[in-house]
């Protein structure tokens, strides 16, 4: 089973990220950057959803430093944000982010499709 | 009471056109409101007792963050007061809390344009909202007895 790490510091969000693809994918969840990144790097998943907002380290850090790792920079990383403003997903897509899924996360068709089309799996 | 201004005893009762940032025509849901589809809808993501488990997060933190608001109202500290109101928005949404979710959106966005005149209205209404909030969500029967 591949394996999608959610980095999300309100375990709410970790939780439904969880419910949406624990049936299709290997859920791991990291509350901080920092945990993240350590993790990630011991032991890199097949895809990232990067909380933008994370307290400390910000998502657009966090995905600074995947980028610049060697072992961690192919990673397809979906940013998860609560803002929807015009042009937020041109920015983060300049960013290096490989998607955009806007929180509330109830939209599984959206979730799901952004993960399964970047792993290249079917929806 | 002066139009906009937080009645902590009655959050339902605020006039939302008379809100510096809404437009007069914009159709708002009462600070409280709640959607039961949310809740029914987390039950089918995540199966039986699933909307428990995330009305239990929101139950658990939202008082912090309401309380970080506030605190951070009374030092005016913007950048604070926004982080406060952000960490709301997809837990109230996740919740069906509409109205909470369109009030914290609105308070980040103000916090970070630094509008203190509208911030204290509104951290209010925020306190308001959650003080009539969590108890109906801490008495609302399982999930599935509706």
């Amino acid at each position: 089973m591949k394996r999608v790490a959610v980095v999300e510091d309100n375990e709410d969000n970790r939780l439904l990220v969880a419910a949406i693809l624990g049936g299709r994918y290997a859920v791991e969840e990291y509350a901080d950057g920092p945990a993240a990144l350590a993790g990630l790097a011991a032991s890199p998943p097949d895809l990232v959803l990067l909380d933008i907002s994370l307290p400390g380290l910000d998502g657009v850090e966090v995905l600074r430093r995947l980028r610049a790792a060697p072992a961690l920079a192919h990673l397809p990383v979906v940013a998860l944000t609560a803002h929807a403003m015009a042009g937020d997903r041109e920015r983060f897509l300049a960013e290096g982010f490989d998607d955009y899924v806007t929180k509330p996360i109830v939209d599984e068709v959206r979730l799901v499709g952004a993960v399964s089309r970047l792993l290249g799996d079917p929806a | 009471m002066s139009p906009g201004a937080a009645r902590p005893d009655s959050p339902t009762d605020h006039p939302h056109r008379s809100r510096p940032s809404a437009p007069p025509e914009a159709r708002l849901p009462a600070d409280d409101a709640l959607d039961p589809a949310a809740l029914e809808k987390l039950e089918r993501l995540g199966g039986p007792g699933f909307a428990d488990r995330i009305v239990g997060i929101f139950l658990r933190d939202a008082p912090g963050h309401v309380a970080r608001a506030e605190a951070a109202l009374a030092r005016r500290d913007g950048a604070e007061l926004a982080y406060a109101a952000h960490a709301l928005i997809s837990t109230a949404a996740n919740i069906g809390a509409t109205g909470l979710e369109a009030l914290v959106r609105q308070l980040e966005r103000d916090a970070q344009a630094g509008a203190w005149d509208a911030l204290p209205a509104q951290v209010a209404r925020l306190a308001a909202a959650h003080a009539s909030l969590a108890p109906r969500l801490a008495a609302r029967p399982p999930a599935g007895d509706a």
